[in-house]
């Protein structure tokens, strides 16, 4: 039997949504390529060190512990992240040969577009036309000050999200029967990938049983069933790591994170703020009231979920402090709703029939309109050139694994996670008692430094069996700044050009003077960097 | 289920198949200066990792659910039971440079078998 083609515009409508995402998310930053030599658009170090926890995963192959060169040199610490995002890029790597530092951003993209789709999903149950025109909202992702949450590395909030997202897809679903399998799957997901959300989603399943109370004046018995299956799924699911993060995320008590924070006390990531979204505020406020009048028809969670991200987005006033503002970065894909209700109103006032066809012409014109009018090519700022990452990789290649590494005077050097990325223990040179030696015109061995680490939850490891310790709690604070001579170390590094010409051109004299007392080699050289090896260490390696 | 049912799962593979080459092309055209292999690789391997793990998971449901809202939701269910499992069988100690190739495997061996099953019920 002859079987007719038809076209499934609603699916090439998605694909078009998609490929407009990615172009909107990568095509500014990226130069069109997906493999890069050094790491593209890593603009703070939260992103620098996100991507070293799945580049460790692939050099490693296992996630624990955490290289000590991360880690402050111990060699037991336990890597406390939330792993999902991480063990993904790192499998991505060992398949498409790309580095972890490009396949991050390749995935952590791929889940802003399933965010955006499975909100889609959901506004699709009420009705297909609102869901094809709410899309072209979600563009507003990759604009503006939203665009951080890429650039920034807010990576595991976005990992979170599409767990979180797909937690709402599966809650629309709670009347089917197995709907548990997915709620629990989702839960456990969240609690392993970002744990904000986790706690959200619980919150919204309150705010969904009284909802259920205040019109059905009950709740079934099977509903509180399903919940609770879901609930033991996620605990069997995520229990261990629930461990971990208990014991190293909240190891100072969960008060620590229950505090109030307004928008202009908060000095971390931008506040995003209802004015970023420009003109679409007047049409998402619209679409705000609008769907009070929705209230009545079926289907309609997808406004439920857009009322309560709402009150995430302002839960810093009533104890989520920083957290609010992250779920903020999303909103262009939860407010996506109550953009697609007006556009679809006002287009049925001219269509009164409206089927498909129109809305996938009038979402195509939007997509188009939105991401021409926003597109903007940031260029290739980064904190890492190719010079330097040059430098890292051949110290990370060259040189003995055990090696310590000093490093003087670089401008990348005050953002710590750079000199991290030669993958050995790093010590960098603290600028205060630089600047003091260079103005008291002294040529010494001594020099204060800190070692380059990453201690979100400080430096856990297990003491036994469900013990924890956490060194950052047992080291004074000189474990990790000290002043010794550099005559220790195995390799000194040396920037020839920065900012400040005074500290280069002091850099170089330290240099020349190693190299004429003869201790030291000189074994790397670019534009930018100079390596010396070693051969004696120990030894008084400065006249 | 039935022979009907069957004839839909093979078309529903063919779809993945067109939307596999419809991401190559969307893909080599937003990263025009990148190797097509790169390419190649890059889109397979997502498929690989984040949609059929997923959506062998779901064909137990596939009477449930629609094919998009099936395709769709495979990925956030491949990620999770990817990135879950891989994050706990490479605590037990096998390497992860594995897990690219074994995981979505038996993933999808399960989520095949899980299908037939329900299939047996069915039909009982």
């Amino acid at each position: 039997m002859k079987k007719d083609f038809k076209l499934n515009y609603e699916a090439v409508f998605l694909l078009i949504f998609s490929g407009i995402m990615l172009f909107m998310a990568l095509g500014p930053i990226w130069e069109g390529k997906i493999k890069h030599d050094y790491p593209h658009s890593y603009l703070a170090s939260d992103s620098v060190w996100r991507y070293t926890w799945a580049e460790d995963i692939y050099d490693d192959g296992k996630y624990n512990p955490r290289a000590s060169f991360y880690s402050g040199g111990f060699k037991d610490v336990i890597a406390s992240n939330p792993p999902i995002l991480y063990h993904l890029v790192s499998l991505l790597s060992y398949f498409n040969d790309v580095p972890t530092y490009d396949n991050i951003f390749l995935v952590v993209v791929i889940f802003y577009i399933t965010s955006a789709l499975i909100l889609y999903l959901i506004i699709r149950k009420m009705n297909k036309g609102i869901a094809i025109l709410s899309l072209p909202l979600s563009l507003l992702v990759f604009t503006g000050r939203f665009y951080t949450s890429l650039t920034w590395g807010i990576w595991d909030l976005v990992t979170g999200t599409v767990f979180f997202a797909a937690f709402f897809w599966s809650m629309s679903h709670i009347e089917k029967k197995e709907s548990f399998i997915f709620i629990g799957l989702f839960l456990a997901a969240m609690a392993i990938a970002h744990f904000p959300e986790l706690i959200f989603s619980l919150g919204f399943i309150a705010f969904y049983f009284i909802v259920k109370i205040i019109i059905e004046k009950k709740i079934s018995l099977s509903l509180v069933k399903k919940i609770s299956f879901a609930g033991i799924i996620s605990i069997i699911i995520s229990g261990y790591y629930l461990i971990i993060f208990k014991n190293t995320w909240v190891r100072g008590g969960a008060s620590q994170f229950l505090l109030t924070l307004k928008p202009e006390d908060y000095k971390g990531i931008n506040v995003i703020m209802f004015s970023d979204f420009g003109w679409f505020l007047y049409i998402i406020i619209a679409g705000l009231i609008l769907s009070l009048f929705l209230l009545k028809k079926e289907n309609i969670m997808s406004i439920f979920v857009g009322y309560f991200m709402i009150a995430v987005g302002f839960s810093n006033y009533y104890g989520f402090s920083h957290r609010a503002f992250q779920n903020r970065f999303m909103w262009p894909i939860y407010f996506s709703v109550f953009f697609g209700i007006v556009i679809y109103h006002a287009i049925k006032l001219v269509i009164k029939k409206m089927n498909i066809i129109p809305a996938v012409v009038i979402g195509i014109i939007l997509l188009i309109g939105i991401s021409s009018h926003y597109y903007q090519k940031q260029g290739m700022n980064t904190l890492l050139d190719p010079y330097h990452w040059e430098a890292f990789n051949w110290i990370s290649k060259k040189t003995p694994p055990d090696s310590r590494v000093f490093f003087f005077y670089g401008d990348i050097y005050s953002q710590t996670p750079t000199a991290a990325q030669s993958k050995r223990l790093s010590h960098i040179v603290l600028i205060d008692d630089y600047i003091t030696k260079l103005n008291n015109k002294t040529i010494t061995n001594f020099y204060k430094y800190s070692i380059a680490r990453e201690s979100a939850t400080g430096f856990p490891y297990m003491k036994g069996f469900m013990k924890f310790g956490n060194y950052a709690d047992e080291k004074i604070g000189e474990y990790f700044e000290r002043n010794k001579t550099i005559c220790e170390f195995d390799y000194l590094v040396f920037d020839k050009v920065a900012r400040e010409n005074a500290l280069v051109q002091y850099n170089m004299i330290i240099m020349d003077s190693l190299l004429k007392k003869g201790n030291f080699n000189k074994e790397f050289e670019n534009e930018m960097i100079v390596i010396l090896r070693n051969t004696k260490v120990g030894s008084e390696c400065l006249g | 289920m039935n022979a009907l049912g069957n004839e839909k799962i093979k078309t529903e593979f063919g779809i993945i198949g067109a939307i596999l080459i419809a991401g190559i092309i969307i893909f080599k055209i937003i990263f025009i200066n990148e190797e097509i292999f790169i390419v190649l690789k890059t889109v397979i391997g997502l498929f690989w990792l984040f949609v059929l793990p997923g959506f062998f998971i779901l064909l137990r449901w596939h009477e449930n659910f629609s094919f998009m809202e099936r395709f769709i939701i495979s990925i956030p269910i491949s990620a999770a039971i990817v990135g879950i499992s891989s994050y706990y069988i490479g605590l037990l100690g096998l390497n992860v440079r594995l897990h690219t190739y074994l995981l979505p495997i038996v993933i999808m061996i399960i989520g095949f078998v899980l299908y037939l099953k329900k299939k047996e019920i069915v039909k009982n």
